[in-house]
C-alpha cells in the first residue's frame, strides 16, 4: 500500500517542522506549504491524502485556499483545520473541513485525529 | 333722586306758570275792567257830552221852532201890522232870558212891491222887560240886510240855520234864520231870531262840575263859546298880544296853544258831541287821571292783588319749601340719628382696633394736628396720648430734616387734593421723645372726616428689620464670595459638572462641562435638551430613556448613581465616552430639590481598555503558536518513550507542562478580558450537570493525590450551558479547593435541585478566606492571600470569570468561608421540561 501523504499548511516554520517530524515518525509522507498559494502548487503536483490547514496565513489564507481547491478539484483530500481561534469549529465548518483541532494541541491527539480522518 | 328733582322742578315750573297765569288773569281782568271802566267813563262822559249837546240843542230847538213858525206864519202875510203883531206875540211868548229879538226880513220887494226893504225886528223894550218893541232900524238901505251874511245864509239854507255866534257890545249872540217861502216854495225872505248866549254860556260853564274837567263848547268856526277857564284864556291871549273882545275871538287852536303853554302836563280825555243844527261842538275834557280814576284804581288795584297773589304764592311756595325742608330736616335728623349711632358704633370699633393694633397708629387732621394716638404709639415714641393730642405732628414726631417736606406735603394736598405719600409703604425715620431717631415703615391712608380729611398712619418700628437686613446683606456678601470661590473651584475641575433642578432646567455648568460637551450653557435650557443634542447612548448603542440617566435617577431619589455613555459632541470629530456619577441635592428638610452629575471623558481610558484587551487577545492568540511548538516538540521527543533517559524525560515533561501553563494563563487572561467586555461567547447546549461533575471530579482526582474528592449527586440535573465553560467553572472551584487546603483532605462536591434550580457546592477543609477579603473575592485580579504566607499564586481571575459565566447562564454564585474551610456554591436554572427532549 502506498503511504498516506499529508500536506501541512501553516505560516509558522516551526509548526510545520515539528508536525513533519511527528508525521514522518508515524510513517506519513509529508509536504509543507507556508501559505495557500504554495499549498495549491503542491496540490497541483499531486493531491495529498490529507491536508492539515492553518486558517490565518498571509498571501492566501485558509479560506481562500479551500475555496480555490474546491473550484479546481472536484474531489479533494479531507482537510483538518488547525486553528488557534476560538471559533475553530466554525471555521472548519465554513470551508467544509472534515475535522478540526485547536492550538495548542496534544501531539498524540493530533496524530490520532489524522489517523481517524484517513480511515 | 333725579326723578324727584325733576318732579320738584316740574312742580315748581307748573306752580310758577300757575301764578303767572293767575297774574295774567288778574292783569287781564284788571285791564279789561279798567278798560271797560274807562270805556264806561268815556261813555259816560260821552253821554254827558251828548246830553249837554242835546240839552243845548233842545234849547235851540225851541228857537228853531220859533223861527220856523215865524217864517211859516209870516210867509203869507202882507200886512205890516200882522207881521208886527206876529213878531210881538211871538217874542212875548218866548223866554226873555235868551231870546233877545226876532225879525222878519223880506227879500227885495218881496213883501210889498213898493218896499225894497222890509225887515221888522222885535226886541225887548229893555233888559228884564218882557214887552216887545218893534223896530225898523235895520230896514235901511245902508244896512242892506239883503246882503248881510245872515240873510244870505237863511235864503240859501231854506231850512233853519244857526249862525255863528258873535259878540256884540258885551254879550254873545247867535241867530237862527230861516227862509220864508212863498207858495211856490221860493225863498222870499228870512225870519230870524236872535238868541242871547250868556245864559247859555253860563249854563255851559255850570256844566263843569269839577276842577278836573272842562266843559266847553266850540262854535262852527271853532271859536270858544264858553269855557270854564275863559278868563285865564283871555288873559293869556292878551299876553300874547292879541286883543280879544270876548272868548269868541279865541279859537280852538288858541286853546290848544294855551293848554300847551299853561297846562302842559294835562292829558285830557276829550269827548265831543256835535249839535247838528247849531254846528257847535260840546266838549268835555277831563283829566285822564280823573276820568279814568276808577279804571286806574282798578288797574292799579290789580297790582296789589297781583302783589298779594305773588306774595301769597311766594309765601305758599316758601312755606311749602319750608315744609319740605322741614321734612327733609326731619329725615336728615332721623338719618343723622342713625348715622350718629352707626358712627358711634364704628368709632367704638375703631377705638378698639386702634387700641389693639400691633402697629402704632397716629391720626392727623388736615391741619397737621394729631387727633389720634394709640397705645402702641405711646410706647413707640414715648409720648402719652394726652401729651400729643392737639399738637402738630411734625413737631412731635418728625426730625428737623423731614419737617419741611411734611409741611410742604400738607400744603400740596390742600392745593391739589393729592398726596403721593398716601397708600404706599414709606421708609423713613421718626423722632422719639428722647430725641433719638427710630427707623420706621409707615403707610398713610386718608379718610373723610366730618370736617375735612383725616390721615391715619400705621407705623411699624423697623429698626430690628433694618439690623437684620444689614446682617443679611453681609451674609449675602459672604455667600456671594463663597459662591464665587466655589465657581472658581468648579471651573478649575477637569471633570464636567452639570446640575439641574426638579424641573430639569440646567442650573449649573462648569467650564469643563462646556468644553467636554461642546455646548454653550446659554444654548441649553433643560437636561432632556442635552440628552437629545448629544445623542447620548449606552455603550451598546441603545438610546436610554430619560429615566435611565444617572442624573434622573439621582433626582428621583436614587443615591449615587453612575453610568457609562457614548455621546456625540457637536462640532467634535468623533464620539466620546463619558463616565458619569450623579447624586441628589437635598434641601434642609431632606427633600430632593436638584441633582448634580459629574462626568469625565473616559474615551481615552476606554480606548486604552480596548487596546489592552486587543493586546491581550492578540498576545494570547500569538502565544498559541509558540506554545504549540513547545508542546509539540516536547511531546515529540517524549514519544521516544523508554529510550529517553529519565532526567531528559522529566525535562521534556516539564517543558510540556510549562507550555500548558502558559496556555492556561493566556486563556484565563483572554477570558477575563472577554468577560469584562461582555463579549464572552457561549456555546449553549443541554447538558447534565451530574455527568459533568462526575467527569470533572474524576479528572481532578487523578491530579490531586492528596485530596479526596467526594461527589454526591442523587439525580441528574439538566441545564442549558456551555459545557466547556461550565467545566472550567467546576475546575476552578475544585482547583481553588485543592490549592487552599494544602494539607489535603476531603473535597465535597454536591449537586442538589430545588426551586427550579440546580445547585452545585464545592466544599474544602482548607485555610478559608480572611474576612477582610471576602467582599472582594469575586473581583478580577483580586487574590485574598496575596502577599501572605498563604499566597499560592494564581492570577486571581478564576472566581471572577466563573461568577460572570454563571450569571450569564442565569445563575448565581456565592460562598461561605471561615478559617476551617470554604464552601463555594453556584446555581443554574434547570432546563425547561420541553427542552429536555432537544
Amino acid at each position: 500500500m502506498t503511504a498516506w501523504s499529508v500536506l501541512v499548511v501553516d505560516d509558522d516554520d516551526d509548526i510545520r517542522d515539528v508536525l513533519e517530524m511527528a508525521l514522518v515518525e508515524q510513517g506519513y509522507l509529508v509536504s509543507q506549504a507556508p501559505n495557500g498559494r504554495a499549498a495549491l502548487e503542491v496540490v497541483a503536483q499531486g493531491m495529498p491524502s490529507l491536508i492539515l490547514l492553518d486558517m490565518k496565513m498571509p498571501v492566501m489564507n485558509g479560506w481562500e485556499f479551500a475555496a480555490e481547491l474546491g473550484r479546481t478539484y472536484p474531489r479533494r483530500a479531507p482537510i483538518v483545520v488547525i486553528s488557534a481561534a476560538e471559533d475553530a469549529r466554525r471555521r472548519a465548518a465554513e470551508i467544509g473541513a472534515q475535522a478540526w483541532i485547536g492550538k495548542p494541541f496534544e501531539l498524540n491527539e493530533l496524530l490520532a485525529l489524522v489517523k481517524r480522518t484517513l480511515a | 333722586m333725579i326723578r324727584r328733582i325733576e318732579k320738584t322742578q316740574l312742580l315748581f315750573v307748573l306752580w310758577l306758570l300757575g301764578v303767572l297765569a293767575l297774574t295774567g288773569l288778574v292783569v287781564a281782568f284788571c285791564s279789561i275792567t279798567a278798560s271797560s271802566l274807562e270805556r264806561e267813563a268815556l261813555t259816560q262822559q260821552q253821554a254827558r257830552t251828548n246830553k249837554i249837546a242835546t240839552r243845548l240843542e233842545e234849547k235851540f230847538l225851541v228857537i228853531n221852532q220859533i223861527v220856523r213858525t215865524l217864517a211859516v206864519l209870516v210867509a203869507p202875510m202882507r200886512d205890516r201890522e200882522d207881521v208886527e203883531r206876529l213878531l210881538e206875540r211871538t217874542l212875548a211868548s218866548t223866554p226873555d232870558d235868551y231870546v233877545y229879538g226876532m225879525g222878519v226880513w223880506f227879500g227885495p220887494h218881496a213883501f210889498s212891491p213898493r218896499e225894497r226893504y222890509f225887515g221888522p225886528y222885535a226886541r225887548r223894550a229893555a233888559a228884564g222887560c218882557k214887552k216887545p218893541v218893534i223896530t225898523y232900524e235895520w230896514t235901511t238901505p245902508s244896512y242892506d240886510f239883503h246882503h248881510q251874511h245872515w240873510y244870505r245864509a237863511g235864503i240859501v239854507a231854506r231850512d233853519a240855520v244857526f249862525l255863528e255866534p258873535y259878540f256884540d257890545t258885551d254879550q254873545a249872540y247867535t241867530s237862527a234864520v230861516e227862509a220864508i217861502l212863498d207858495d211856490r216854495g221860493e225863498a222870499v225872505g228870512v225870519a230870524s231870531v236872535d238868541v242871547l248866549l250868556p245864559q247859555i254860556q253860563e249854563q255851559i260853564r255850570r256844566e263843569t262840575s269839577s276842577a278836573d274837567e272842562e266843559v266847553y263848547v266850540t262854535t262852527r268856526r271853532t271859536a270858544l263859546l264858553a269855557h270854564p277857564a275863559a278868563s285865564s284864556i283871555l288873559e293869556w291871549a292878551r299876553s300874547r298880544g292879541r286883543a280879544p273882545s270876548s272868548l269868541l275871538d279865541v279859537r280852538a287852536d288858541d286853546l290848544r296853544a294855551f293848554e300847551a303853554e299853561r297846562r302842559p302836563r294835562l292829558d285830557p280825555i276829550v269827548t265831543t258831541a256835535v249839535l247838528p243844527k247849531l254846528g257847535w261842538t260840546a266838549v268835555i275834557a277831563t283829566d285822564r287821571r280823573v276820568l279814568f280814576a276808577d279804571a286806574r284804581c282798578v288797574r292799579w288795584g290789580g297790582a296789589p292783588v297781583i302783589a298779594l297773589l305773588w306774595s301769597g304764592a311766594l309765601s305758599l311756595h316758601l312755606s311749602s319749601r319750608r315744609a319740605r325742608r322741614l321734612k327733609e330736616l326731619a329725615r336728615d335728623l332721623d338719618h343723622r340719628e342713625v348715622v350718629q349711632t352707626i358712627l358711634r358704633e364704628s368709632e367704638r370699633r375703631l377705638r378698639a382696633v386702634l387700641e389693639a393694633a400691633l402697629h402704632a397708629v397716629v391720626g392727623m387732621d388736615e391741619r397737621g394736628v394729631i387727633i389720634d394716638w394709640n397705645p402702641q404709639a405711646e410706647e413707640m415714641f414715648g409720648w402719652t396720648a394726652k401729651e400729643v393730642l392737639g399738637r402738630r405732628l411734625s413737631e412731635v414726631m418728625l426730625s428737623e430734616r423731614y419737617r419741611e417736606a411734611h409741611e410742604r406735603g400738607l400744603l400740596e394736598l390742600k392745593k391739589t387734593g393729592r398726596a403721593p405719600i398716601l397708600n404706599r409703604r414709606v421708609e423713613t425715620s421718626a423722632l422719639r421723645r428722647d430725641g433719638s431717631e427710630l427707623p420706621v415703615e409707615l403707610i398713610v391712608t386718608q379718610i373723610q372726616g366730618g370736617d375735612g380729611a383725616l390721615f391715619y398712619a400705621f407705623i411699624a418700628d423697623i429698626s430690628e428689620r433694618k439690623r437684620i437686613e444689614e446682617e443679611r446683606g453681609r451674609l449675602l456678601e459672604r455667600i456671594r464670595q463663597r459662591s464665587v470661590e466655589l465657581q472658581a473651584v468648579l471651573d478649575s475641575m477637569a471633570d464636567g459638572v452639570l446640575a439641574c433642578d426638579s424641573s430639569l432646567s440646567i442650573t449649573l455648568m462648569n467650564h469643563a462641562a462646556v468644553r467636554l460637551l461642546g455646548i454653550e450653557p446659554a444654548a441649553l435650557r433643560s437636561f432632556p435638551d442635552i440628552v437629545e443634542r448629544l445623542h447620548v447612548r449606552f455603550t451598546d448603542g441603545r438610546r436610554p430613556a430619560l429615566a435611565e440617566m444617572p442624573l434622573m435617577q439621582a433626582l428621583s431619589g436614587g443615591e449615587l448613581t453612575q453610568g457609562n455613555f457614548v455621546i456625540d459632541v457637536p462640532g467634535g470629530p468623533r464620539e466620546i465616552h463619558v463616565h458619569s456619577n450623579a447624586a441628589p441635592i437635598r434641601d434642609s428638610e431632606g427633600r430632593i430639590v436638584a441633582a448634580v452629575v459629574v462626568f469625565h471623558d473616559v474615551t481615552g481610558a476606554i480606548e486604552l481598555d480596548h487596546l489592552k484587551d486587543q493586546f491581550l487577545k492578540v498576545t494570547a492568540h500569538e502565544l498559541k503558536t509558540p506554545v504549540t511548538i513547545m508542546k509539540s516538540y516536547a511531546q515529540l521527543a517524549l514519544r521516544q518513550g523508554e529510550t529517553l533517559p529519565p532526567p531528559l524525560r522529566k525535562t521534556l515533561e516539564g517543558i510540556n507542562r510549562g507550555a500548558d501553563r502558559i496556555d492556561r494563563i493566556m486563556r484565563d487572561l483572554l477570558d477575563v478580558s472577554q468577560v469584562y467586555l461582555g463579549r464572552l461567547q457561549l456555546q449553549l447546549a443541554l447538558l447534565d450537570l451530574r455527568e459533568l461533575l462526575e467527569q470533572t471530579a474524576s479528572q481532578l482526582g487523578v491530579n490531586a493525590a492528596k485530596h479526596h474528592v467526594r461527589l454526591r449527586a442523587e439525580r441528574p440535573a439538566m441545564v442549558r450551558g456551555d459545557r466547556y465553560r461550565l467545566e472550567k467553572v467546576i475546575l476552578t472551584l475544585l482547583d481553588n479547593a485543592v490549592r487552599y487546603s494544602p494539607e489535603g483532605g476531603d473535597i465535597d462536591v454536591s449537586l442538589s435541585v430545588e426551586g427550579g434550580e440546580a445547585i452545585v457546592a464545592v466544599e474544602d477543609r482548607g485555610i478559608g478566606i480572611p474576612a477582610v477579603g471576602q467582599s472582594r473575592i469575586f473581583e478580577r485580579f483580586y487574590r485574598a492571600h496575596s502577599g501572605t504566607d498563604q499566597d499560592y499564586g494564581g492570577l486571581g481571575v478564576g472566581l471572577y470569570i466563573s461568577r460572570q459565566l454563571v450569571q450569564q447562564l442565569g445563575g448565581r454564585m456565592w460562598f461561605l468561608s471561615e478559617a476551617g474551610g470554604s464552601r463555594f456554591m453556584f446555581s443554574l436554572p434547570l432546563a425547561e421540561e420541553n427542552e429536555r427532549g432537544s
